[in-house]
């Protein structure tokens, strides 16, 4: 009788005693968020990458009392897809983490992302109009958002100002055309030094897909299941890419050329616009001559858009802490405060359209930039709302080297283009539906 | 559980093949990202993937599912075997298979092996019906990419060629072996009721033969029965014959020997004649009584009121008086506790002779003399008459030796000096002299 009751007395003390040590250490274990972050800047731009996330998490500390964020810092951009594939590996993956462009569909397709539309449902102070459309839209898939763009760098086309004023030709303005470009790189392009081959060029760099961008098409529908390759527009991009690389009779055009001021027009990422402009890093490079940039050139059946570039977050699919992981991502990607960090810390754009846009982001983009050279700043609004978003599937990554070097094939052969447009997006199709 | 049992033994086997496989895809599944990430190679495994892996400590589940089943598997076993066991068993397997991501099923076979021998008719028809279709279920290969499971080839494919054939040979080696066990367990579960349904049927066959036998001499017992009653009926008839013999041959005799006097006195004293009249009128009345009471109880009247000691001195004496003959008795003992039958033996074999002595021996002095030595008694009665060389076995020697013939006894007759009987009787238990 003894005997039970001490068993009793003893089951009675341990089993609340038990309950008290799970509920402290569930409870410490959801108070730590983990992040995963990526140093450095995705486009190689020089940034101070941690002060904008080690703000963002201050703030969100003060904001949730007792909860604490932790990251590792230094995991550099060329090992972060590795890291990240890692921890997930192991089960140890951050709850928020940040997702690389190319990493998305990957993680996609793995399932390693938490659907966000219930969640931003049911905080209601987050709406899609909130943000760009092609920023948005690379966190998209199959019209349900999986990550959320936290900073993106549109592409725009790098002028050589000094160039042009010398062959005569006025900076074109922000809504020109294919026709333009052309014109321009074909009065550009000739010999100087009067060995045969041209040593002023056009463009370098300017691919099919810059212009397949800027002409409204596509490579890819949304679903990955056809190739739109011999559509006209396409069609149109690939044989306008072909005529400018006709221009150069074959020549090599290198980045040295660029550098040292012989090429008039280049595909160029806002990051380093951003980058090269402002003082010290702008006596570093491209001294020798005045440049600025402006919007792609617009294809016929397009406007003046291009591929967008986003670095986007995401929550993992298999955390236990989706609540708080939602507010940090909210904290990270649609906070005012952070993102407008981004203005003055890092070299991206902020996917926010009332941060890209707001009067402070121009003061401080146009307090960093000489006064010459801020035809980029007016055209980044129109940029943002007109770039394009890649479209992502399985396999988009290889379909896209597969289409690369067929279209590159099929522009150095002399046959019909058309006919083997139609040729590489069978093949492409067969690849996309093994 | 008998160890010598190569059902037991079988089952065994399964179970212990069925540990190591699920071990060893655990050991895949758990190590293999583990390796990926230590040649920083992960994002070329995770290539071949169609979804993650499971979280690590995801794999505790089937070694505990997997014990769970043995745990299952005895307790039931004691058991009789079960409902609860049909529904634990597949369930538990169920929880491994898919924790093993659906890449070996053949758990569920080691479910079917441990269950099936317990279960009989429609009940077996529908475990069995319900495990073939989770077996073939859970062997569709489209259904762990539709559930986002990763496949044990794709954990493979992260090997190079030789490492992954090894690994996959080493699987398809266990599972062929696991069918192999089944498919013996099975055979030589057929094999035991096929030849327990053959001793059944020998059973029931020697049973069969055995009830018609039953029958045949069931009918031999009735002929028995009815021969026996038939011998009773005489052996009854016989003893009545004797009853009448003993009670009113005695009677009448003595009758017949006392009219006999009578005649001869009444020309010398009419008054000794009226007299011997009288007596013989009394034993005339005793032996009509005798004869009342012998139809109805077939025992001697004395010994019914008397013991038999007195019973056998009133007898001397009545034959004194109504003979000229001087009988005298001698007991050795004056209590005999002997058995009625035996009684009525005594009683009688001393009548009958003390009757011949005076009837046929022509007599004058007769002595009866009972002793008892160790568990036998013995009757000697001598008389001095003339004797007999060979006596005619009339009436009385017959009934006399039939009767101590039931009882065991022997009869010894000599005729040459006078006439002696000599009659022995083994006493049975429980008789005291």
């Amino acid at each position: 009788m003894v005997k039970r009751y001490w068993k009793r007395l003893l089951a009675g003390l341990l089993l609340p005693l038990c309950c008290v040590a799970a509920v402290k250490y569930f409870e410490g274990y959801g108070r730590v968020l983990r992040l995963g972050f990526v140093s450095g800047s995705y486009w190689d731009a020089p940034s101070n990458c941690y002060a904008v996330i080690d703000a963002a998490i201050e703030r969100f500390e003060a904001e949730h009392p007792g909860v604490r964020v932790e990251y590792i810092s230094g995991i550099l951009k060329r090992d972060y897809s590795e890291w990240l594939i890692g921890k997930f590996l192991l089960g140890q993956e951050p709850d928020v983490f940040m997702i690389l462009p190319e990493d998305f569909e990957m993680l996609y397709e793995l399932g390693a992302l938490h659907p966000l539309d219930a969640l931003a449902e049911r905080d209601g102070t987050v709406s899609p109009d909130d943000f760009y459309p092609a920023a948005l839209e690379s966190g998209n898939v199959n019209d349900v958002q999986y990550a959320l763009p936290y900073e993106c760098v549109p592409t725009l086309m790098f002028v050589n100002k000094s160039l042009l004023a010398e062959e005569g030709i006025a900076v074109p303005d922000s809504d020109w055309d294919w026709e333009q470009f052309y014109a321009i790189c074909a009065a550009v392009t000739h010999d100087l030094d009067g060995d045969g081959a041209p040593d002023r060029f056009g463009s370098y760099g300017y691919t099919w897909r810059d212009a397949l961008a800027a002409n409204g098409g596509a490579l890819f529908s949304e679903d990955g299941a056809h190739c739109l390759l011999a559509e006209p527009q396409a069609a149109e991009a690939v044989a306008f890419a072909q005529r400018l690389s006709a221009l150069y009779q074959g020549c090599e055009i290198t980045a040295r050329d660029f550098d040292q001021g012989r090429v008039a027009f280049r595909p160029f990422l806002f990051s380093d616009y951003r980058t090269y402009q402002p003082y010290p890093w702008r006596i570093k490079r491209y001294s020798g001559f005045e440049w600025d940039c402006i919007p792609m050139p617009s294809g016929p059946s397009g406007s003046n858009s291009s591929e967008l570039s986003v670095m986007l977050a995401g929550i993992s699919s298999r955390t236990g802490k989706t609540a708080l992981a939602w507010e940090f991502l909210k904290e990270m990607t649609c906070s005012d405060a952070t993102q407008s960090m981004l203005f003055t810390d890092s070299h991206g754009v902020s996917a926010l359209r009332r941060v890209t846009q707001s009067k402070q982001t121009r003061w401080v983009l146009w307090q960093d930039t000489p006064g010459e050279s801020r035809l980029a700043l007016a055209a980044l609004p129109g940029t943002m709302e007109q770039a394009i978003a890649a479209p992502h599937f399985q396999n988009s990554d290889q379909a896209n080297l597969l289409a690369d070097s067929l279209v590159e094939t099929a522009m150095a052969n002399e046959q019909d283009l058309g006919l083997q447009l139609v040729r590489v997006q069978r093949e492409l199709e067969e690849f996309l539906n093994r | 559980m008998d160890t010598r049992d190569p059902l037991a033994f079988f089952r065994r086997l399964m179970f212990l093949l069925n540990f190591a496989v699920c071990a060893y895809l655990s050991l895949i599944y758990a190590l293999t990202p583990r390796f990926a990430v230590q040649q920083a190679a992960g994002l070329r495994f995770t290539q071949g993937l169609n979804a993650l892996p499971g979280k690590p400590w995801l794999f505790w589940i089937v070694p505990a599912g997997v014990g769970g089943l043995v745990a299952a598997s005895l307790f039931f076993r004691d058991k009789k075997p079960s409902r609860a066991a049909c529904w634990v068993e597949p369930l538990l397997c169920l929880l491994v298979i898919f924790a093993l991501h659906l890449d070996y099923n053949g758990l569920l076979l080691v479910a079917v092996v441990d269950l099936v021998d317990g279960l009989r008719g429609r009940g077996r028809t529908l475990f069995l019906g319900v495990m073939a279709g989770l077996y073939l279920l859970t062997s569709i290969d489209i259904l762990p990419p539709q559930l986002r499971m990763v496949t044990i080839t794709e954990y493979l494919a992260f090997y190079d060629t030789h490492t992954r054939l090894l690994l996959q040979n080493i699987l398809s080696l266990f599972s062929a072996l696991n069918l192999i066990l089944f498919l013996i367990y099975m055979v030589l579960l057929v094999g035991k009721r096929t030849e327990e349904n053959a001793a059944t049927r020998q059973l029931n066959q020697e049973l069969a033969q055995a009830n018609d036998q039953l029958v045949l001499l069931n009918a031999r017992l009735k002929t028995y029965a009815a021969q026996s009653e038939r011998m009773a009926e005489t052996r009854e008839r016989n003893r009545l014959a004797r009853e009448i013999h003993d009670t009113l041959g005695h009677t009448l005799t003595g009758i017949t020997a006392g009219a006999d006097a009578c005649i001869e006195m009444l020309e010398i004293s009419p008054e000794m004649a009226r007299k011997q009249m009288e007596r013989i009128a009394d034993a005339a009345r005793q032996g009509m009584n005798e004869v009342r009471r012998s139809v109805s109880a077939l025992r001697p009247d004395a010994l019914e009121r008397l013991k038999l000691s007195e019973a056998l001195r009133q007898l001397c004496e009545e034959m004194q008086q109504t003979s000229r003959a001087a009988v005298s008795l001698r007991l050795e003992t004056k209590e005999l506790r002997v058995s009625a039958d035996e009684e009525d033996a005594i009683y009688r074999i001393v009548q009958e002779s003390v009757t011949n002595a005076i009837r046929h021996g022509q007599a004058d002095e007769v002595w009866v003399d009972i002793t008892a030595a160790g568990r036998t008694l013995s009757i000697v009665v001598q008389d001095n008459g003339m004797g007999c060389q060979t006596p005619k076995p009339g009436f009385g020697l017959r009934h006399m030796e039939e009767r101590l013939r039931l009882l065991g006894g022997t009869l010894r007759t000599d005729g040459t000096n006078g006439f002696r009987i000599e009659a022995t009787i083994p006493l049975r238990w429980g008789d005291t002299i």
